[in-house]
């Protein structure tokens, strides 16, 4: 590619609407802060087994996704701070965008190992323990 | 800002601006991690003794603060973002300070400091001023008092106004209360402290002022006293009375909603209609008011083309321009010049304006009558000149 076409591509890509989405700290950190999640998740975070996640994905297969709109930005105390980064590094997984709640965030790591190639649009509208559930 | 005063943590105050916890994102996060922050935040705090701006970063207590506003910018502009809240305050310590009673001067309504020195102007009636100009607050008050006499228990009412031991006495009350705003507090002190110290410097602050207010006062009252108090006499007369007249101009005060009726006399005139017969019109008054929209109106028992019956308090038909205007001098003027002008000149013998015809066309029925205003073209009043025909040339 020559500098012309280069600089072509640069406009175009310039042009196009590139949608704002929060990051997964704002969207974690809204979480912690609504839920006030603390030191106690953490450790039930780490205790999380594959035996546990299913048991909490059968009790909550009916639950309703609860509307959850993360903050475009978000600033935590240093407290919230070590939550969040706790659980980023313990949850790491890419289904963690679409956990509404504590109990979707502790499944979504075993959805996503269970069912790698749910659709955005499934997992922004279904309780991830319906979706764990659901063939 | 001033919801920290709920907190219930430490605030840390620090050469007089206040530090909050910093909060982070992983930018943030990262940064302070750098040792490059940390060797910058230590050689700044170990460097107080040149004279510096205080450091955006603080660390205390193993914790990182970052600066937020100046405490005392928190009592500058409390009046301007709470100004209700601040009016109470401020009427508290009033009373506190037996500050309430009416030191103030004469309380005129603003509708009739407009009325009495921005519209009455306009239609008095001058003599000696070759070029019309704007008069001054103190020459209108000498022209009413030239032409309308005032009851002399106001002008004993002036001379105790212009007594100013009253205003001495609540000053020399207020200097016994400390105007000095304390300094704020330094290090990590409770929210509770910190508020108790944005209470005494905003007390302080509104003490000063009130002060300021009050050797104002005086001030003015002294000057007053030199020359005017006869024109004072006036003014006091004319916020008790609340109406007047003089040339034709006039207004009153209502009292149903609060406000003022201010109105023009339009003087006898007559009009001719096609047939060059003549109507004498007799005077009437039209009349604005302050309260809502400027709408002229005739406030007396009247008939005319322009108005819809024959009875009092009607609106007169301006045309289809409708404009909305609100109560000031410039509009009260410009409406009530309007509304005469319709009366006076708007009359057309030829084209179809306004709600009735003074001749009746065969085959016309008559909803107002204007026979018993006919008078021969050798009417006294016409011939000596007291009254003209005011559409000779429609």
């Amino acid at each position: 590619m020559n500098l012309k076409d280069a600089w072509r591509q640069k406009q175009r890509r310039g042009r196009e609407k590139e949608y704002f989405s929060p990051s997964r700290f704002s969207h974690v950190g809204g979480l912690v802060r609504r839920y006030h999640l603390g030191e106690d998740f953490c450790q039930v975070l780490k205790n999380m087994t594959a035996e546990r996640a299913e048991k909490l994905a059968w009790d909550d297969r009916s639950a309703a996704k609860v509307p959850y709109e993360p903050p475009l930005f978000f600033l935590a105390t240093p407290e919230e701070f070590q939550v969040i980064q706790e659980i980023l590094s313990g949850l790491d997984n890419p289904y963690l965008r679409w956990a509404h709640s504590p109990e979707e965030m502790l499944l979504s790591r075993a959805l996503w190992r269970r069912r790698p190639g749910l659709e955005p649009e499934e997992l922004a509208t279904r309780h991830l323990a319906a979706l764990f559930w659901s063939d | 800002m001033w919801r920290i005063f709920a907190a219930a943590g430490e605030i840390l105050v620090h050469r007089g601006h206040l530090y909050v916890p910093l909060l982070r994102d992983p930018d943030i996060h990262r940064e302070i991690q750098t040792p490059v922050f940390w060797s910058q935040l230590n050689e700044k705090s170990s460097d107080s003794l040149t004279p510096s701006p205080p450091p955006v970063i603080l660390s205390r207590q193993h914790k990182l603060f970052i600066q937020a506003v100046t405490a005392s910018s928190l009592v500058d502009n409390y009046a301007r973002i709470f100004p209700a809240a601040y009016e109470d305050r401020r009427r508290a310590l009033r009373e506190q300070f037996s500050l309430t009673a009416d030191f103030y001067g004469v309380n005129l309504d603003p509708h009739l400091v407009t009325i009495v020195f921005h519209i009455l102007p306009h239609f008095l009636r001058r003599q000696g001023f070759r070029k019309p100009r704007r008069l001054e607050e103190g020459e209108v008050l000498d022209l009413i008092r030239e032409r309308v006499p005032v009851p002399y228990h106001f002008e004993q009412e002036a001379r105790s106004f212009l007594d100013t031991r009253p205003l001495e006495e609540a000053l020399r009350r207020l200097e016994t209360a400390s105007v000095e705003a304390p300094p704020p507090p330094e290090g990590m002190v409770p929210a509770a402290t910190l508020q108790v110290w944005w209470e005494e410097a905003l007390t302080a602050r509104m003490l000063a002022a009130e002060r300021g207010r009050l050797a104002r006062e005086i001030e003015d009252r002294e000057r007053w006293a030199d020359a005017h108090e006869r024109r004072l006499a006036v003014l006091l007369w004319l916020a008790t009375k609340g109406s007047l007249e003089l040339d034709g101009f006039g207004f009153s005060r209502l009292k149903k909603p609060p406000g003022y009726r201010i109105y023009k006399r339009t003087g006898p005139y007559v009009l001719q209609d096609y047939y060059r017969r003549l109507y004498f019109f007799p005077d009437c008054r039209v009349a604005i008011t302050t309260m809502g929209r400027l709408r002229p109106v005739v406030v007396d028992h009247y008939k005319h083309p322009f108005l819809r019956r024959h009875g009092p308090g009607q609106q007169i038909c301006m045309g289809p321009e409708n404009q909305n205007l609100f109560f000031s001098a410039k509009n009260a003027i410009r409406v009530l010049e309007e509304g005469i002008n319709t009366l006076l000149y708007s009359y057309d013998t030829r084209r179809r304006r306004g709600y009735h015809r003074l001749d009746v066309l065969p085959g016309m029925m008559r909803l107002v009558d204007f026979e018993d205003y006919r008078i021969p073209p050798d009417h006294p009043l016409l011939v000596s000149g007291q009254v003209d025909v005011k559409n000779r040339t429609t």
